[in-house]
């Protein structure tokens, strides 16, 4: 049986935080301790991360915590002060740079020009010939639905349609790499539905993708792996579930026909509504120990949860906690 | 395909399909053809009254056996000289206005050698080739009209012009009309034309940063590709519009001296010095350029940047804030200065060249200090073009830029 480098990679665990490439095999798109200072302020410090093929990552972050800094070195945009950006195991290079397509997050395009003149110039930068260009331009108007405006100039569409033909754009020479900064920002929710399917299509074709966003129900929905930077630094790191797991909160929730004892030891404030109990664990209470004081009461227990907090409200925890406001 | 060669079609293909570029590159041969036209129109309608009002006595010298009886044309009249130095002598000392030497091969070729006392060259009106013309007409269908005679019918004179000086000897520095004007207007081409595609490149770069494509192409094209591209691109297009302008000027001019008599028949400057003013051309075009796209590299809206390319563009045009004392001393101190001065090299050498008044020495000199000027700007246009070019929203410090241009470094 053979095994594709992708199964490989999650196999070795290439895709945390901390690794070495050199074992296994590479990330699609990596960072290595990239250090960036701007006006003698660490905007980027120490991060490394990495994207395998095959596998969505969100990037979260507070405004400022360095995202679009991160994104912009990985990509050869940006020249790190120390670290190295490295693309299919290797430094990058014009012909691996042209195997990425970037969204940035604030969009516009030539607005003088026609679609099909702006397509085919940007997929003729990322190596495609004229004609290969232009065969490319007409199926991807036509993925993004926007094949009827091919001919209309940038600054006849709306804001939305501009951003459609832009992702379109960062597709048009099927990329083995996808970085989108904010990409369903100022969307509405059809076209951000439609945006979100080719998003996913293209993890499907084995695109390795990472993008950065505010809305964690967009990460939730999307990413095999959440990166939160905070400060310039890597500040978690984990496939959702796990991260929800890791901070499980100390909010217990049942439901149960029956009424509570009237002391249970290692629970403080008590909600009851129409169908469930919640219960906030005391400081040191353990959950079975609180299942079991139900059970030898006598109540007839249907469910029995430890709560898991969303990623926003581990966002929040984060961030809250980092700057000591928690 | 190299990715300059892709930015330099892309720039070239948008530019010369601007509407702006598109009027500007037609309006100057519209602009020749009405001025060509209104010369003629004057001529025409005032050459009756000249012809009245003043008479001349114009020798001529016929070698080739054309002429068979002197005669009078309009107030011009015309009398036998039996050699080329006795014109000569006579147009010297006054008492001939001109004289013409019809070759002896002027059936073949129509050659006149038109001798005029030195600095009549520009006298569109006053010796009146149209007259001779009309004698030498006159003359030749007078006897049997053969084929070859009859070309010289239709197009009976192609001059050229001997300029004596006081002893009847060819003067050192005759007087050339053709390379004047096609300097001068080389010279007007050439910042009109440099400043106007530099701006459009200024406009480009604060497009592409205002509306963030530059960071897709930084994400595939480094900014040394990017610049080079650009430079290549419109630079093209600068030629194109040029040679559009040119082309278009020598041939209206040509043809207005073929259906109108008494404009002076033009032809080019000699191919060294064409190639010359090609060199002055990409050289400050390669020098404003590297200029501009610094400009755009480290300002954040096209505001800013039209504020600030005064900056450029005040000393680029400072040859013609001193055009009345270059006119009158073309081989002056400032002249000179200005020759070596980059911003202005290529516009006062093309204007000294027009007036005759540079020394090859200085040629020579003034484009190697250009080429270095290039180079150097260049090379800070890179530095500058490579670290400012995603900055949005507000401008580096003067100190920051400069600390940038010379280390390389933010």
């Amino acid at each position: 049986m053979t095994t594709s480098p992708h199964i490989l990679a999650v196999m070795v665990g290439v895709g945390d935080s901390r690794f070495d490439s050199d074992v296994g095999v590479a990330p699609a798109l990596e960072a290595r301790r990239l250090r960036k200072q701007f006006g003698g302020r660490d905007v980027v410090n120490d991060v490394s991360l990495g994207v395998n093929s095959g596998e969505i990552v969100g990037l979260v972050g507070p405004n400022g915590a360095g995202k679009t800094t991160t994104i912009r070195m990985m990509l050869g945009i940006l020249a790190p002060d120390e670290g190295e950006a490295r693309a299919f195991g290797g430094p990058l290079t014009e012909e691996t740079q042209e195997r990425i397509g970037y969204l940035p997050e604030e969009r516009g395009l030539y607005e003088g020009l026609r679609l099909t003149v702006v397509l085919s110039y940007l997929g003729q930068l990322k190596g495609l010939s004229h004609r290969e260009a232009a065969i490319r331009t007409g199926e991807m108007l036509d993925a993004v639905g926007m094949s009827e405006h091919a001919h209309k100039k940038v600054r006849e569409l709306s804001r939305g349609m501009t951003q459609l033909v832009q992702f379109g754009a960062t597709l048009l020479h099927r990329p083995d790499i996808l970085v989108l900064d904010e990409p369903f920002s100022g969307l509405d929710p059809v076209n951000a539905r439609r945006m979100k399917e080719l998003v996913l299509e293209e993890k499907e074709r084995g695109a390795a993708i990472i993008f950065s966003t505010h809305q964690m129900t967009d990460v939730e929905e999307l990413s095999d792996r959440v990166l939160m930077i905070d400060d310039g630094e890597v500040a978690l790191d984990g496939a959702p579930s796990e991260l929800r797991r890791r901070y499980r909160g100390d909010t217990i929730r049942v439901e149960s026909p029956d009424a509570l004892p009237e002391s249970i030891r290692g629970v403080g404030e008590i909600e009851r509504s129409a169908e469930t109990i919640s219960m906030r664990l005391a400081e040191g209470a353990r959950a079975e120990q609180v299942l079991r004081q139900l059970l030898d009461a006598g109540m007839r227990i249907e469910q029995f949860e430890v709560a898991l907090p969303t990623l926003e409200e581990i966002f929040i925890h984060e961030v809250q906690g980092r700057r000591g406001t928690a | 395909m190299n990715k300059a060669l892709i930015v330099a079609r892309h720039e070239f293909t948008t530019m010369i399909s601007r509407t702006g570029f598109l009027v500007m590159t037609a309006l100057v041969p519209i602009g020749i053809l009405l001025l060509v036209g209104g010369i003629g129109a004057y001529v025409y309608f005032t050459a009756g009254e000249d012809d009245e009002s003043e008479s001349r006595t114009v020798g001529y010298v016929d070698l080739a056996g054309v002429v068979s009886e002197p005669g009078t044309i309009g107030t011009t009249e015309y009398v036998p000289i039996q050699s080329e130095d006795q014109a000569r002598g006579a147009v010297a000392s006054g008492e001939l206005d001109a004289a013409y030497v019809i070759q002896p091969d002027y059936i073949s070729t129509g050659l006149v050698l038109q001798v005029v006392k030195s600095g009549k060259g520009l006298n569109i009106t006053g010796t009146g080739s149209g007259s001779l013309r009309e004698f030498l007409r006159a003359n030749l269908v007078a006897g049997a009209v053969d084929d070859a005679r009859a070309a010289r019918i239709l197009f009976p004179a192609f001059i050229t012009t001997l300029e004596v000086g006081e002893g009847g000897q060819p003067a050192d520095d005759p007087f050339d009309p053709a390379t004047l004007i096609f300097f001068m207007a080389m010279a007007f081409a050439v910042i009109f034309s440099v400043l106007t595609i530099t701006g459009y490149l200024l406009q480009g770069l604060n497009e592409e940063k205002e509306n963030r494509v530059m960071e897709i192409l930084l994400s595939t094209v480094n900014p040394d590709q990017l610049m080079l591209g650009k430079l290549m691109g419109l630079g093209l297009a600068g030629i194109v519009q040029i040679g559009v302008w040119m082309g278009s000027a020598v041939g209206l001019l040509f043809g207005a001296s073929l259906v109108l008599d008494d404009i002076p028949t033009l032809g080019l400057p000699p191919l060294p010095l064409i190639l010359v003013a090609f060199a002055y051309f990409l050289l400050g075009y390669a020098f404003f350029a590297a200029l501009m796209a610094a400009l755009g590299a480290v300002t954040t809206s096209q505001r800013e940047s039209q504020q600030l390319t005064v900056i450029v563009i005040l000393p680029a045009v400072a040859p013609f804030w001193f055009s009345f004392a270059i006119i009158e001393d073309a081989a002056g101190l400032l002249p000179q200065i200005m020759t070596y001065i980059p911003f202005t090299a290529p516009t006062m050498s093309l204007a000294r060249l027009a007036l005759d008044a540079i020394e090859p020495l200085e040629i020579a000199v003034s484009l190697i200090a250009l080429t270095i000027s290039v180079l150097v700007a260049v090379k800070l246009a890179q530095r500058l073009f490579r670290s400012y070019l995603l900055v949005y929203g507000h401008r580096p410090p003067l100190v920051q830029l400069l600390r940038t241009a010379v280390t390389g470094r933010v």
